[in-house]
């Protein structure tokens, strides 16, 4: 069984949650009722600042910062290892330091490498 | 005084749902003074008086808005995806209260001190961003999805900065315990310890909440009002209280990691009690934040993304190292 | 209660599972997926675990989703439903089951074992972040620093796939 303590932890995030979604969801409700409706052929017409709408905004199209993402999924990931160990920290000789220290190392070889294959530089489209 | 409300008000669920109630008041009338402080921010550093006219000075401007805002039309583009447009903006509000369970206003005024506080926090702001990204595509509209996919490369760049940022704190503390980070600034504040740290916290936390100069998702100026353009009334209304709320809570989380919590320089609380430093600290930060609004100009994001990698992420990582070993040392 | 809780939480993990599966907008099933990754949060939390749950949130609800989502949003995979051919279904179906029966096996095998341990008989720090964090730095230190040799892995070869997608498309 869960100490009482983290159960209680538990439902009262849980609780804070459930609050949040009725305070988001009761002004809208309350809006719904008391604000007047329009009509009209563009009343709910895509904006595209006045213009006719053109097209669909669901196409296909390339980020080219696509690789800061790939790249920052796996350091996230690095970096939440991490926190146990900062937590835990200190409690040993020396250990702790140079676990510490090689593992901080082989992440910012990380960022070594992609900076040295030029992965920071931004391209211009051509 | 504040020692009795809380010995009063216990430590099981009596004190939750106390501390709900009092969140609950607290974030909105925080949000309606802030978005009025924000007005006249501007107003003065652009030499103009901002609002005057309802209430002494304005001061009322904000809760006219707010009942405009309710009598305003929910209006759902034909062509957008109907679901995802609905929920996107319960979710941005969705986690803002759950920050306040654990943010600590005085020593004892913590609602509950949970011992992954802070990591709660983060946690739960990962939603906002999901939110962002979820409204602006649902709305099908080109600004907006530009707007959000430009909110996903904010994400990329600050998040890292900001943990890094954070652990250097942690390795000193070894709790993520808001009660135990706070206690041990009792002396010394640990933005004179750890000023690149801080530093570094300050400009990604003003990036996690999308605030100028990195309001790169918003760019009103070149995105109409980028991922939320779609969105009229309450629903726009919700985005904006979900700002200002995160504006406060990255302000809080910096003035317990950095500037000592409810704690009075070095030691001194002239007098004055915890929550009252706390609350200075925080609306100070607040109008740092504001400042930079109307001070530097909105950065591209690749400039954001570079300089996160390239600046940011490196010195985050010194920092740690060289936090470590001093650790280590004493 | 706690039990109660428990089991609130697995319905509503299985539940968004299942719309997430079937719901035929690629857009909504990663939402699902994003609900469903809250639940299992939840669910560590209730197992005494609550750096995972947190962890859970960060990088799968986090980091790992908003990536989905945006490779879902940018490939615009939305066109591409419809209704699959009876056969695919049938094999859908079939590996389905069989994955379910090894699980399902797996498990079964494992507690007659003994070594799925009974609820209850963790020590008070387990999962606790001290405890975790201590056991990288004693018991679990190989694979701790093997695991960032491979995380560096990963994102070597990220950079090299994409780098070359990218100058690719830079020189056509």
């Amino acid at each position: 069984m869960l100490p009482k303590e983290l159960l209680t932890d538990f439902l009262a995030v849980a609780l804070f949650v459930a609050v949040g979604v009725v305070f988001a969801v009761v002004p809208l409700i309350i809006s719904s009722l008391v604000a007047r409706r329009s009509s009209g052929v563009t009343r709910d017409e895509t904006y595209e600042s006045g213009m006719e709408t053109i097209g669909s905004a669901w196409i296909q199209f390339t980020a080219a910062y696509y690789i800061y993402a790939l790249i920052f999924v796996a350091f996230d990931v690095d970096v939440l290892y991490l926190f146990p160990v900062a937590i835990a920290y200190g409690g040993y000789a020396i250990r702790d330091l140079v676990e510490v220290v090689v593992f901080v190392g082989i992440l910012s070889l990380a960022i070594v490498y992609a900076w040295c294959k030029g992965v920071f530089e931004w391209q211009p489209k051509k | 005084m504040t020692e009795t409300v809380v010995a009063a008000a216990g430590s099981g669920w009596l004190r939750i749902i106390i501390g709900l109630i009092v969140v609950l008041l607290f974030s909105q009338l925080n949000a309606l003074f802030l978005v009025w402080l924000e007005r006249k921010v501007a107003g003065h550093i652009q030499l103009r008086p901002g609002p005057m006219e309802v209430g002494p000075h304005g001061i009322l401007q904000t809760i006219a808005d707010g009942i405009k805002l309710v009598g305003k039309e929910l209006i759902t583009p034909r062509s957008a995806d109907r679901i995802l447009f609905v929920i996107a903006p319960v979710l941005v509000f969705m986690p803002v209260l759950v920050a306040f369970l654990v943010l600590p206003f005085d020593q004892h005024l913590i609602i509950r001190d949970m011992n992954v506080g802070l990591l709660l926090i983060f946690a739960f702001s990962t939603f906002s961003v999901l939110a962002i990204l979820l409204g602006g595509w649902a709305s099908n509209n080109k600004y907006a999805l530009l707007g959000a996919i430009r909110s996903v490369a904010q994400n990329v760049a600050y998040e890292i900065p900001l943990l890094l940022s954070v652990m250097s704190v942690v390795l000193m503390t070894h709790s993520f315990r808001f009660s135990e980070i706070v206690a041990a600034q009792h002396r010394f504040w640990f933005i004179f310890l750890q000023p690149v740290a801080g530093l570094i916290f300050f400009i990604a936390a003003t990036a996690e909440t999308n605030r100028a100069p990195f309001d790169i998702p918003e760019a009103e100026s070149e995105l109409i009002a980028g991922f939320h353009t779609e969105y009229s009334g309450m629903r726009f209304g919700l985005f904006f209280l979900a700002e200002y709320t995160n504006m406060f809570i990255v302000s809080a989380v910096a003035a317990s990691l950095f500037f000592g919590g409810w704690q009075g320089p070095f030691g001194f609380s002239l007098g004055l009690p915890g929550l009252v430093w706390f609350l200075i600290k925080v609306y100070i930060l607040l109008f740092v934040l504001m400042w930079f609004r109307w001070t530097f100009p909105r950065v591209r994001f690749d400039q954001l993304m570079n300089f996160s990698w390239k600046v940011m992420i490196p010195l985050s990582l010194a920092n740690l190292l060289v936090t470590a070993v001093v650790v280590k040392l004493i | 209660m706690q039990l109660l809780i428990f089991n609130a939480f697995c319905v509503g993990a299985v539940v968004s599972a299942l719309l997430m599966v079937t719901t035929k907008r690629p857009v909504r099933a990663a939402m699902s997926l994003v609900a469903t990754m809250s639940f299992l949060a939840g669910l560590y939390v209730l197992l005494d675990a609550h750096l995972i749950a947190v962890l859970q949130l960060i990088v799968y609800a986090g980091a790992i989703m908003v990536l989905f989502l945006f490779v879902i949003m940018l490939l615009n995979v939305e066109e591409k439903e419809g209704k699959l051919a009876g056969k695919t279904m049938l094999l859908q179906a079939f590996a389905t089951v069989v994955v379910g029966l090894v699980m399902v096996t797996m498990v079964g095998l494992f507690k007659a074992n003994g070594s799925l341990g009974a609820a209850g008989d963790a020590s008070d720090a387990f999962g606790t972040t001290k405890a975790v964090g201590q056991m990288l730095f004693t018991e679990y230190l190989l694979p701790f620093e093997i695991a960032s040799l491979l995380l560096l892995a990963a994102i070597v070869g990220a950079v090299i796939l994409a780098k070359r997608r990218i100058d690719d498309s830079g020189t056509e």
